[in-house]
């Protein structure tokens, strides 16, 4: 079977639907080839190089897509979606809970199919016109996204693009929307884009352990934990201050807000990366210099406030002590209680990840910041 | 043809300088005994060291130097303050090409305008000064602090042990190294 060359025509350029294929290739606009670059950009298709400067410009918004855009968006976000998820980790075999009770397999084995289609609503569309038809900076026409109406599918779509654009002169006006600022898995998964940004408004977590989007949040766990290893290990580079004080309280912030929302819906499980995170970090004999280290000069002139960043830069360190406290409440759920399984699961991962000794050491270099210390 | 005047300008800043700061921990107290008990075996041995009771919490003045341990909670509090009056005066000269009109207003009031601030970086600069005294005043007196408290600690906890040890039966021997801190209690249940 021959594949057909991509030819261009006068409205436009042809996209090829399958690798081979006798079918003539898909003739959409040039404003729609340029969405259609961008989307790839979005799901890793294609390098952000390629579609930064589409981003960047403004094209004239047509007064509606052909099916055929439509359903090579459709059909791009369907499988690029899946693969991101597949390749962060839903295709390790973890144990995650299904209402209330622990199931093993990969992403796809744990949740039944009919559960794990991606449903988009039409501000999916939307939304890649607008970031095709106007720079991110413009204030006019508003993005308008109503944030109830967004859908799991959605909001993996806009975590997708920030992550791509994030480290791009695209990243500062796009996280100041609303939409991005309170975007629950965005500010996870970067909370050094937000350091220094005010508290509102808050990461949302309410739709991330639930239904689909806790299943997404499954998925990604090695990902965030690969992602804040990362974080962790740059702090020894900070020089500035007030810029590791502001890091450590953009991710004290997402970390609490995650941890009461996964502990009211009684899924601790999601909150794993971190126990993953620790263990690669929390190394034997790790001392304060590993965060604190690089920070230049004297620092502010008040002990008090030398202190609170030294405190800030063990965000996570800090966390491990209300992890601990988990655990010592599910060692006393007995097997008639309610939230058994979900105890039982969490004083698993505990275990598995050494939670005592990462606890210990956490402990010890909390104590090593601490001009004052009474034993 | 213009002339040429000196103009000179005088300011006065005078304002009181406060400078603050503080560290705060924890104390660890083993639950040896009920907490409130902890709490009153705490309170005796701070007030045996010089803290006194003020509205719950146990105060000591070293100097510049307060600190407040909550009994109940276990959070101890170190605070330096130091406090300054301060007056500076400054003069400043100019030149000026009109004896009176908006030459002469206009050169008064930037020389007014840049003495006001050179007095402002000076107020800063002794400011600076005075919060460095605050924090080292604080630093220096940590370590001696952080030993007092951990004897206090210890006292406190044996304190408890002995009438634990009392409960539960009949003391026949206690032995205490304060050198050591070590503390063998021997009992009859």
């Amino acid at each position: 079977m021959e594949a057909n060359p991509l030819k261009p025509t006068p409205s436009g350029v042809g996209f090829f639907e399958g690798a081979m294929t006798t079918a003539a290739p898909r003739v959409v606009t040039t404003f729609e080839g340029k969405l259609l670059r961008i989307l790839r950009c979005f799901l890793r298709h294609a390098p952000v190089d390629q579609a930064l400067p589409l981003v960047l410009e403004r094209n004239p918004r047509p007064p509606c897509l052909s099916r055929a855009c439509v359903e090579l968006v459709g059909d791009s976000l369907a499988k690029g979606c899946m693969l991101f998820l597949v390749r962060a980790g839903g295709w390790r075999r973890e144990r995650h809970l299904r209402n209330g009770q622990p199931r093993d397999g990969r992403l796809w084995e744990r949740s039944a199919p009919s559960d794990l289609g991606l449903t988009f609503s039409r501000h999916a569309l939307e939304f890649l016109i607008w970031m095709t038809a106007h720079r991110p900076d413009d204030a006019k026409p508003p993005l308008d996204l109503p944030d109830a109406e967004l859908t799991p599918a959605d909001r993996l779509l806009l975590f997708l693009a920030y992550s791509a654009l994030h480290d791009t002169e695209a990243g500062p006006p796009l996280r100041s929307r609303p939409v991005f600022a309170g975007h629950g898995l965005i500010r996870l998964a970067f909370p050094d884009d937000f350091a220094g940004a005010p508290p509102e408004p808050a990461p949302d977590f309410g739709r991330w352990v639930n239904g689909f989007g806790a299943i997404l949040l499954e998925a990604m766990q090695p990902w965030l934990a690969d992602r804040w290893v990362e974080i962790e290990r740059r702090k020894s580079h900070v020089g500035d201050w007030t810029a590791l004080h502001d890091l450590g309280l953009a991710q004290e912030r997402v970390l609490t807000a995650l941890t009461d929302t996964a502990e009211a819906a009684e899924r601790p499980d999601l909150v794993r990366f971190l126990l993953r995170t620790a263990a690669t970090v929390l190394v034997e004999g790790i001392t304060p210099a590993a965060f604190i280290g690089g920070l230049q000069g004297k620092g502010p002139a008040r002990l008090a406030d030398r202190v609170e960043v030294h405190r800030q830069a063990l965000a996570l360190k800090r966390h491990l002590e209300r992890l601990q406290r988990w655990e010592r409440r599910a060692r006393s759920v007995g097997y008639l209680d309610e939230g058994y399984a979900a105890s039982q699961l969490w004083k698993a991962d505990w275990e598995r990840f050494g939670g005592e000794e990462l606890a210990a050491r956490a402990a010890a270099l909390l104590r090593q910041v601490e001009p004052l210390t009474v034993q | 043809m213009s002339r040429a005047y000196r103009i000179r300008v005088s300011e006065t800043l005078t304002r009181t300088l406060r400078a603050e700061d503080s560290v705060s921990t924890h104390l660890e107290l083993l639950e040896v005994l009920p907490p409130e008990q902890m709490a009153e075996l705490l309170r005796e041995e701070l007030k045996r060291r010089g803290f006194g009771d003020q509205k719950g919490e146990l105060v000591r003045q070293d100097g510049d130097l307060t600190t407040t341990v909550d009994p109940v909670t276990g959070t101890v509090t170190v605070r330096s303050r130091a406090a300054q009056d301060l007056e500076l005066e400054g003069n400043r000269e100019g030149l000026a090409y009109d004896d009176l009109g908006p030459g002469e207003k206009n050169v008064r009031k930037a020389l007014q305008q840049q003495l006001k601030q050179d007095l402002e970086k000076q107020a800063e600069h002794e400011q600076g000064r005075l919060q460095q005294q605050a924090t080292e005043r604080l630093e220096g007196h940590l370590a001696d602090l952080s030993g007092e408290l951990n004897q206090a600690v210890n006292r406190v906890t044996a304190e408890a042990l002995k009438r634990k040890a009392a409960q539960i039966g009949q003391i026949k021997e206690l032995t205490e190294d304060p050198q050591s801190g070590s503390l063998t209690i021997k009992i009859e249940v």
